[in-house]
């Protein structure tokens, strides 16, 4: 998985590619708790995003709680959509 | 062909044989006739010339020559025309040869006819002249030939036999030549005359005899094998139906062809109505048991097997000469699990064969609906009971293993104790109930035992105990164990025990009635070598991975798979404190099956639990499982050895 974080005054926007999996999900949580008090909103962009297990749906829930709920998802494909839905994390998150 | 022809051929023989013997009868009368006649002609020829010679004697020729016309030569002339005729002779002539001018001249010519003796007094007068060149016989008695002479002469007088008697005195020269003519027209119709007297009675008395004997032919033989030829091409046409009878009732051979040919037509028709009647049955039969074969060749194949995750199963008919009613199925069942059943229905033909059928059916239902082998075989008998109006019934061995725990259960009908193939084999003797289809209440019950990896079990119909050798002694349960007994564990294990029974067997029965009419139908659990250990790391899932695009591609599909999988391993990695993990996947058809089997704590992911958890708590865990129960199609999870065992069923 390749990660790429643009910060942008108080918002930030990570890109995700590859697979999001128990193995990689550390490197996200990683970038996530690397974001500084000032950051307010956070965007993921799915679009180059292969796939999703549990522990990625848990970084977004951790984020999701961090960001107080400025928290979008962007450019999700079917295929990781049904993951999401399948966890009813569509009913809270923001799916732009 | 003609049907006269024989009494033409006859006809034509006695034609034939009338004509030869008239040939050779008139041949033979002609040649006797003709030398009698020629016989009596020379007779008269010798004493007319004895006479004659007598009378000569007592004249002068040379004064007889120059007598002229008197009296007395008149007389004499009238003697020998009197001796001509009393001797029957045409003419009668004498005349002298002059040995120097080979001239004759006429002393005598005398006719018996009166016409003719005024032609020969006219041109045959005392003196007259006759200069034709001498004939050899008259050249002869010039030369000093004394004997009588005949010959056939053509002369201006007719066709004549003329007997030419030389006349001398004592041995001295000829003196003159008597002539005595026979007319061969006159001698022919004696000679006819003769003959035909002859002939007559005897080509009479022949046609006469033969024409009897056509008679007698025709009425006793003709006839009669006229009668009997109809008869028997009449019967030619149709050998069904008994002829008339002939009415021939002679005592001679015909008779008694006659009537043995009753007997046997009469014969004939008692067999073929009897062939046909049986020819029809036979027929009948036939396509019973034809329709009866071709239903359980549809329903039973020769040979089957079927191979899963943790067992094997081989199963094959001998097909029979006759339909027998030995029948298999085995089938995997949606919750993994492995179905066999092997059976054997009483009598043989249609019914028997729908029977099985029914059988067979009902049970397969069943027991895919997830009933235990007793429920099943209990149910079917029920039904069978219900609708057996031909008291037909089957004796059933179901079983049910779970290859995964090798938990086996197991149901019997009065059926033949199967063997249980292992380390030390030995019949298996469950509670057995009564067969299907006899009574309501069969009193099936289940039994089950855990199979070990390498052990099997093998069901069999009484065609391989029952199989009888030359001696006429049985195969019996104790060889057949004895066969299976210290059984080599391989992957190979079903197919080798169905394979050492069949050749023990027709060993056994070699040289005898042929081994036939008999089901065997193996299980083995087996080791399950799929299973394959992987480290009790998070990077495992790699291997996993790899392992499921191998099998079907890396499509959206296999990622889907993968989630499961990687929750599912997540969750023994995290959480189990396992020290040892293993994992399997194989693609069955359109199923993908992946196992994982860990010693850490039991955990059984199946189990009922509640779904809802709060969202504020979703980043402490517990979507894992969800999404796997979402994502798969079934899973199944035992807790055998110590271990957890989970299998994750995705339908592709």
């Amino acid at each position: 998985m390749t990660i790429e974080k643009n910060v942008c005054e108080n918002a930030a926007e990570i890109k995700l590619s590859g697979w999001l999996d128990t193995q990689t999900a550390p490197e996200l949580d990683a970038e996530i708790s690397a974001l500084g008090e000032e950051i307010t909103a956070l965007t993921l962009d799915f679009e180059k995003l292969e796939y999703i297990s549990s522990a990625g749906l848990r970084l977004i829930v951790a984020a999701y709680k961090k960001m107080n709920g400025a928290l979008t998802l962007r450019n999700v494909s079917d295929e990781i959509m049904s993951v999401i839905k399948m966890t009813g994390l569509d009913k809270r998150i923001t799916i732009a | 062909m003609n049907k006269r022809s024989i009494r033409r051929w006859i006809t034509l023989c006695f034609t034939v044989i009338l004509i030869l013997s008239l040939a050779v009868t008139a041949a033979w009368n002609y040649y006797h006739t003709y030398s009698h006649i020629l016989e009596e002609s020379r007779d008269a020829a010798e004493s007319c010339a004895s006479l004659v010679r007598y009378s000569l004697d007592s004249w002068d020729i040379d004064a007889l020559m120059h007598a002229s016309d008197d009296e007395q030569y008149r007389q004499e002339r009238s003697t020998l025309r009197a001796l001509s005729r009393s001797f029957d002779f045409e003419y009668l002539y004498i005349y002298t040869v002059d040995p120097e001018t080979e001239v004759r001249h006429f002393l005598f010519c005398v006719a018996s006819d009166d016409d003719k003796e005024n032609v020969v007094l006219r041109e045959r007068y005392l003196g007259a002249v006759a200069d034709e060149p001498l004939d050899k016989w008259e050249k002869a008695m010039l030369a000093g030939e004394r004997k009588m002479q005949m010959g056939k002469v053509s002369t201006q007088y007719g066709d004549d036999i003329t007997w030419l008697v030389p006349y001398t005195e004592g041995d001295g020269p000829l003196l003159a030549v008597i002539g005595m003519d026979h007319s061969i027209a006159v001698e022919n119709a004696k000679i006819l005359k003769d003959f035909l007297f002859a002939l007559i009675p005897v080509v009479l008395s022949l046609t006469m005899g033969l024409l009897v004997l056509l008679i007698l032919l025709r009425r006793r033989i003709l006839r009669p094998i006229h009668a009997l030829s109809e008869s028997m091409s009449r019967f030619a046409r149709d050998s069904s139906v008994k002829p008339e009878p002939i009415g021939i009732r002679t005592q001679d051979e015909i008779g008694e062809i006659a009537a043995s040919y009753e007997k046997m037509t009469s014969d004939i028709v008692a067999y073929v109505n009897n062939i046909e009647a049986l020819t029809k049955e036979r027929v009948e039969t036939n396509v019973q048991l034809d329709v009866a074969r071709r239903i359980q060749y549809g329903l039973v194949p020769e040979k089957t097997s079927l191979d899963g995750d943790g067992f094997t199963l081989r199963a094959m008919t001998q097909p029979a000469k006759a339909v027998g009613g030995d029948f298999y199925d085995c089938f995997h069942r949606d919750d993994n699990k492995v179905c066999a059943v092997l059976g054997d229905v009483s009598g043989k033909g249609i019914s028997a064969a729908i029977f099985m059928a029914m059988a067979k059916t009902m049970i397969h239902e069943k027991l895919m609906a997830g009933l235990s082998p007793s429920e099943t075989l209990n149910q079917v008998n029920d039904a069978l009971c219900a609708q057996n109006p031909e008291g037909l019934f089957a004796t059933a061995f179901a079983v049910v293993l779970d290859p995964v725990t090798g938990r086996m259960c197991y149901a019997n009908a009065g059926h033949t104790p199967p063997v249980l193939i292992g380390e030390v084999s030995r019949f298996l003797h469950p509670d057995s109930g009564i067969a299907l289809g006899l009574f309501e209440d069969a009193g099936i019950v289940d039994g089950s035992l855990d199979l070990l990896p390498g052990e099997g079990i093998l069901l069999y119909t009484d065609g391989v105990t029952e199989a009888v050798s030359p001696e006429r002694a049985l195969f019996g349960e104790a060889r057949l164990l004895e066969e299976l007994a210290h059984f080599p564990a391989s992957p190979d294990a079903a197919q080798e025990s169905i394979r050492t029974v069949k050749e023990a067997v027709e060993r056994f029965t070699e040289g005898g009635e042929p081994f036939d009419d008999t089901a065997i139908l193996a299980l083995f659990r087996t080791a399950g070598d799929a299973w394959k250990p992987i480290p009790v790391a998070l990077s495992s899932f790699d291997e996993v991975k790899k392992a499921v695009f191998a099998e079907i591609g890396e499509t959206a599909e296999a990622r889907k798979i993968l989630l499961a999988c990687d929750e599912t391993l997540t969750n023994i990695v995290s959480y189990s404190g396992a020290s040892e993990l293993t994992y399997c996947c194989t693609k069955e058809g359109d199923t993908l099956r992946i196992g994982f089997r860990d010693n850490g704590t039991a955990f059984d992911p199946t189990a009922p639990r509640a779904m809802e958890t709060d969202f504020d708590m979703l980043d402490m865990g517990g979507m894992g499982i969800g999404i796997v129960r979402e994502t798969a199609s079934s899973m199944e999870y035992a807790r055998r050895d110590d271990r957890n065992v989970l299998f994750l069923c995705f339908r592709l």
